[in-house]
C-alpha cells in the first residue's frame, strides 16, 4: 500500500486509512478504546509504530463508517473525483489496487518497491513484564457482549482515564438461553503506560446482585503475583443462571503505577455489561495459549509484540534499570540501601534525595524503609565507579 | 409380516437412491471469512453508487465528511492496530 501511495500521491490520487474498531483486541496488548480521544490515541500509535505516510481518518465511536461501508475489517474502495464508487473489495489487495490505478490514472514508469521505502517501524510501549500470570482457558466459543464504562476514579483525584479496560464475553448458551458462562477480562491499556502494582492487594471485582440471576462467583480477586509489576490481564469466568434483562453492574478496584510519570494510585471503576452480542467487539486470537503471544497478520496494524518488558537488570528505553529484591541494610544518614536480589547477590545503591518512595501502596519517605521488605527499584543510568542512584522505590512489608 | 415390511422398506430406499441420487448433505455454516465477505457484498455501496456522506474525524479529531474528499481519485482502506 505504501509503495502505491508513493507512486500515485502526486498524480491526483489521495489515500486514507480508516481507523476502525479493533478486529482482534488483545493482540500485541492493544485493547478496545472507550472514547474518541482514546481511539485518536490509537491513530497516533498506528502512525508512530507503522511509519506510514498515508493519513488516517478516524471512525466515530458508533462505528458509522464501518457500518455504512460494508462492515468488513480490511475492505478497500476506490472513489472517483465525482464521489462515485468505482472499485471495492472486501479484503484489501495492493496488487489489484495497483492494477486499478494503472487503469484509471495510468501506469507508473518505475513502480516503487517495498525495499525502496525503508519504513521505520517502532515497537509498542514496554513498561513491565508480561507472560507472568497464566491466561485463563476459555471454554468453547465466546462472543463479545456490550460493555459500557461508567466511572473511573482515584481517591482524592476525581475522574481519571480507564487505565484498565473490561472485555466481557458470553458463550452461546448464555446468549441464547440465559444460562452459561461469562468471561470478564480486566486488561491494562498499553497507551497509558501503566502496570499492575503487585506489592499491594490484588485486583478485586464484584458484581451487584440482580433479581432472578445467580452469579458464581459474584466477586473475586486476582492472584498473588511474586513479580512486583506485570502487564497481564486479570481474568475470571462466571457461571450465570436464571433469567433477567437487567444489565450487570461490575465494580473493580486495583492499584496502577506509571513509572515514567512517577505515580502509583488506587483506582476504582464501574462498568455495566449487557448480555447482548457486540457486533463491533472483534475476536480475540489465541487467548488460551497464554504467555507471550505472536502478533497478528501483517495488515495496517500489527506491529511487533509489546509489553514483554526486559528481564531484570536490563535497561528500559531511557536507561533506567529495574532491580527487584529484599531490603538488606539501609543507612538513611549515608543515603545507602543494600538490596539482596533474587539471585542472592547484594547490590548497593545510593538514594536520590527526591526519590519517589511507595511503601505498602502509599506515598512514604526513606525513613519508612525496613530490612526484609520486598522492593522494586528504578535506578538511573550508571556513572563509572559510583553506586547507582535509585529514583523510584516501591516496597512492601512481608 | 413386519420382517416383510422391513425388507420392502430397504428395497424401496435403495430404489429411491438409485432414481434420485443421494439425499443432499446438510448445508455447512459459512466460515467467519465467508460471513464477512457475504456481509460486505450485501452492505457495501455498490459500484457506481455515490459514496455515502458519512461524518467522521481526521487524525486531529476534527470533523471530516466523506463528501469533502471529492475532486480527486480517493483510495480508502480500513484498518486498525490489531
Amino acid at each position: 500500500m505504501e509503495t502505491i501511495h508513493r507512486d500515485y500521491a502526486d498524480r491526483n490520487v489521495q489515500f486514507f486509512y480508516i481507523y476502525k474498531a479493533l478486529a482482534h483486541p488483545e493482540t500485541n496488548g492493544y485493547i478496545t478504546p472507550y472514547t474518541l480521544e482514546e481511539r485518536l490515541l490509537h491513530v497516533r500509535e498506528a502512525e508512530r509504530t507503522l511509519g506510514s505516510a498515508i493519513p488516517w481518518i478516524c471512525d466515530t465511536m458508533e462505528n458509522d463508517l464501518k457500518h455504512g461501508l460494508g462492515d468488513a475489517p480490511n475492505s478497500e474502495f476506490v472513489i472517483d473525483p465525482d464521489g462515485k464508487v468505482v472499485r471495492r473489495r472486501g479484503w484489501s489487495n495492493p496488487a489489484e489496487l495497483r492494477r486499478d490505478l494503472e487503469e484509471l490514472v495510468g501506469p507508473v514508469e518505475r513502480p516503487t518497491r517495498v525495499e525502496d521505502l525503508q519504513l521505520r517501524r517502532e515497537p509498542p510501549p514496554k513498561v513491565a513484564a508480561s507472560g507472568v500470570v497464566p491466561r485463563l482457558t476459555v471454554p468453547g466459543r465466546m462472543s463479545p457482549v456490550l460493555v459500557t464504562p461508567v466511572e473511573s476514579t482515584s481517591e482524592g483525584e476525581g475522574k481519571i482515564p480507564f487505565y484498565v479496560k473490561l472485555r466481557a464475553e458470553a458463550d452461546e448458551n448464555l446468549l441464547r438461553q440465559g444460562a452459561g458462562k461469562l468471561y470478564l477480562g480486566f486488561h491494562l491499556d498499553p497507551l497509558y503506560h501503566v502496570h499492575w502494582n503487585n506489592l499491594v492487594a490484588p485486583v478485586k471485582f464484584s458484581i451487584e446482585p440482580v433479581e432472578g440471576l445467580e452469579l458464581t462467583p459474584a466477586q473475586g480477586e486476582g492472584p498473588q503475583v511474586e513479580a512486583p509489576a506485570d502487564l497481564d490481564p486479570r481474568e475470571f469466568l462466571i457461571e450465570v443462571t436464571g433469567a433477567s434483562q437487567q444489565p450487570l453492574t461490575i465494580k473493580v478496584d486495583y492499584f496502577a503505577c506509571n513509572d515514567e510519570e512517577g505515580w502509583c494510585k488506587p483506582v476504582s471503576q464501574l462498568y455495566t455489561v449487557r448480555l447482548q452480542r457486540d457486533r463491533d467487539g472483534g475476536s480475540v486470537q489465541a487467548r488460551n495459549r497464554g504467555g507471550n503471544r505472536p502478533g497478528g497478520p501483517n495488515r495496517p496494524g500489527n506491529p511487533p509484540r509489546p509489553g514483554a518488558g526486559p528481564p531484570q537488570g536490563q535497561p528500559l528505553a531511557d536507561g533506567v534499570q529495574r532491580v527487584m529484591g529484599v531490603v538488606g541494610r539501609f543507612d538513611a544518614a549515608q543515603g545507602l540501601l543494600v538490596v539482596r536480589t533474587r539471585m542472592g547477590a547484594e547490590q548497593e545503591v545510593r538514594l536520590a534525595d527526591d526519590a519517589l518512595v511507595i511503601v505498602d501502596g502509599r506515598r512514604a519517605t526513606l525513613n519508612d524503609l525496613q530490612p526484609g521488605q520486598r522492593v522494586l527499584l528504578g535506578l538511573e543510568p550508571a556513572e563509572e565507579g559510583q553506586p547507582r542512584r535509585a529514583l523510584r522505590i516501591m516496597a512492601r512489608s512481608m | 409380516m413386519s420382517r416383510h415390511l422391513l425388507v420392502c422398506g430397504m428395497l424401496w430406499s435403495q430404489l429411491a437412491v438409485a432414481a434420485w441420487g443421494q439425499p443432499p448433505a446438510a448445508p455447512s455454516s459459512p466460515s467467519p471469512r465467508e460471513q464477512v465477505a457475504q456481509g460486505f457484498e450485501r452492505g457495501a455501496p455498490a459500484i457506481g453508487a455515490t459514496l455515502p456522506d458519512i461524518a467522521a474525524y481526521d487524525a486531529r479529531g476534527e470533523t471530516l465528511r466523506l463528501s469533502t474528499l471529492r475532486g480527486k481519485y480517493t483510495v480508502l482502506v480500513f484498518g486498525c492496530l490489531t
